[in-house]
């Protein structure tokens, strides 16, 4: 009820409901953008993208769901086209890479705790494909029918993703834990 | 740990920093697309809000209180001081004062809002009912003291009960067709030159003949069937709002019980009573309280019709956002207690118009806030008196020689 207020405000032009809503959801919103992307910089300018876009579609905007379902779909789905653009280089770089240019990124990123850098490190191991569903399941909260569904493959294809995933997650922790 | 469970553990424990500038940066383009959009749709906002507001089931009742409200309080700034007739004039006018029943469409256009259309029926001597496009009525009876308002979607009712009426006390302003027949007949006794004539025009394929009454920055504008001097509309505008009475049909045979002011059954029924007393100067002091109470301490902007609509809009608005946590028994009450609140407001301005030319009054409580005291917001000068009366923004009152008035 609060975000659809939020909603209707900035219909009406509100900034601070805007800049409410921003705050309410950057968090769950950079965190995915950051373990999907592993750079801090790209998912900056991901929920930038994310925001500026919500606001030239709020007059026709219908919140139907959550808001934050919604915009943690606007981050995947900015992602997967940012990573469209890259032709996937960055991503299926190899993990040591990965993990080294998350480490190395200009200070004037965003500020990641302990977990998330060590989320975004572990998560980097995996391919894209198996990483998105696992956020998404994880941190959208979203079933696999969902999740499916706004990646365009079917349940048995997305769960798989998710199985899979797990598998090399134990794999990679289980690593971690004998270094 | 399973790894599910760990990846779960570091999602929940996640979390980020970002740098002022880092929010800044990701918000400044989209609160700058923000103000372009509001600046550039601005209008169109308003015209959806009333949209928005005229679909809604639970706000439908809000848009039957402003009609009742523009029927109510709309034509209540119209100066009584209206000029001169000539013959011509005499004669185009004459249906409106002969007519024993009259139909016609009026057109309410609000600056900001969608037109509104009423059907309007009147019959001697003071019965008139309205219906909107939206099935809205108001039925009112002058002699009677009662206007009522039917909302047939809802089943509801809104009857509203004059309290307090002079015997000798005119209340043609609830009433439109009657408010232009006394107009008319104030212009026919008095001569001067206020009405100016327009010369021809072809009005839906009929050669017109136009006269203007214009008086302080009101204006009534008639328009008259050249051959037949019969009128074939009429546009009453002041500030934000215009009033087009057309389709005006005079003598219409009418059944009498399409002004029957009794509630059919089955609908809820609300009663509010409205002070129909003249106006005084302790009635404009109860609606800078009440403006300053809803409106964020802050007194009107102006004392014109432009103050009863920038009240109205702002209420609508803060309902229609409201709207969203209320259950609609809780929106038909706060409709109600706007309506009524509009009304006692709109007693201020009925004492303000009712002032006469030479009370030389003054309003400068705009960006005033209630309770500066060292400020003066309102000054006039009592019939007979040679002093004037002076508001303070603390609602103090003050009795003061013309040569000691504000600067």
């Amino acid at each position: 009820m609060v975000d659809k207020l939020l909603v209707l405000r900035c219909k009406l032009g509100s900034k601070d409901a805007l800049g409410h809503i921003y705050e309410k959801y950057k968090k769950d919103l950079f965190v995915l953008a950051v373990t999907l992307l592993n750079e801090t910089s790209a998912a900056e300018d991901v929920v930038h993208d994310v925001f500026l876009s919500f606001v030239r579609t709020i007059e026709k905007f219908q919140l139907t769901g959550s808001l934050k379902g919604y915009l943690l779909t606007c981050v995947a789905n900015r992602v997967r086209n940012v990573n469209k653009a890259k032709n996937q280089q960055s991503i299926e770089a190899a993990p040591e890479e990965l993990v080294r240019s998350g480490l190395n990124e200009p200070l004037r990123s965003i500020i990641c705790n302990e977990q998330l850098q060590q989320l975004r490190s572990t998560m980097a191991q995996l391919p894209y494909d198996q990483r998105e569903v696992i956020m998404l399941h994880y941190q959208a909260q979203m079933t696999f029918k969902t999740i499916a569904k706004l990646l365009g493959i079917s349940v048995n294809t997305a769960k798989s993703r998710y199985r899979y995933g797990l598998d090399k997650l134990r794999l990679i922790l289980n690593d971690e834990v004998k270094k | 740990m399973k790894p599910a469970d760990k990846i779960k553990e570091l999602v929940n424990k996640s979390d980020v920093q970002t740098k002022t500038e880092i929010d800044k940066r990701i918000l400044a383009d989209a609160l700058e697309h923000l103000e372009k959009l509001k600046q550039q749709k601005s209008s169109q906002a308003q015209l959806n809000m009333w949209r928005t507001i005229m679909r809604s089931r639970i706000t439908k009742l809000a848009a039957a209180a402003v009609i009742t409200i523009t029927v109510l309080v709309g034509v209540n700034y119209f100066i009584d001081s209206i000029g001169v007739a000539t013959p011509a004039f005499a004669d185009i006018v004459r249906p409106f004062l002969s007519a024993h029943t009259a139909t016609f469409k009026t057109t309410m256009k609000v600056e900001g809002a969608p037109t509104q259309i009423l059907e309007g029926m009147f019959m001697e001597p003071v019965h008139m009912r309205q219906t909107s496009t939206e099935g809205v009525t108001v039925i009112s009876d002058l002699q009677q003291g009662k206007i009522v308002t039917l909302v047939p979607a809802q089943k509801q009712a809104v009857v509203i009960e004059m309290q307090n009426i002079p015997e000798d006390k005119d209340q043609s302003q609830f009433n439109f067709f009657h408010e232009v027949r006394k107009r008319i007949l104030k212009a026919q006794e008095t001569e001067d030159e206020s009405v100016e004539f327009l010369g021809e025009q072809e009005i839906n394929g009929v050669l017109a003949v136009g006269y203007r009454i214009r008086k302080y920055g009101e204006n009534m504008t008639i328009w008259a069937n050249k051959e037949m001097k019969m009128p074939i509309r009429l546009e009453i505008s002041n500030g934000p709002v215009t009033n087009i009475m057309s389709n005006i049909v005079f003598d219409v045979e009418l059944d009498k019980s399409l002004f029957d002011l009794k509630v059919p059954e089955g609908y809820t029924v609300r009663t509010m009573q409205i002070d129909a007393s003249e106006p005084k100067e302790k009635d404009l002091l109860e609606t800078f309280r009440i403006w300053a109470e809803y409106m964020d301490g802050n007194l009107p902007s102006v004392l014109d019709m432009n103050a009863s609509m920038e009240f109205t809009k702002y209420q609508q608005r803060k309902m229609m956002e409201e709207g969203q946590e209320l259950s609609e028994q809780e929106m038909m009450e706060k409709m109600l207690g706007i309506q009524q609140t509009i009304i006692k407001i709109s007693r201020g301005g009925m004492f303000v118009q009712q002032l006469p030319p030479d009370s030389d009054w003054n309003y400068t409580g705009g960006g005033v806030k209630l309770g500066q005291a060292s400020k003066a917001i309102f000054w006039y000068r009592p019939q007979g008196s040679e002093n004037y009366r002076v508001i303070y923004g603390n609602l103090s009152v003050e009795e003061v020689l013309p040569e000691d008035l504000p600067k």
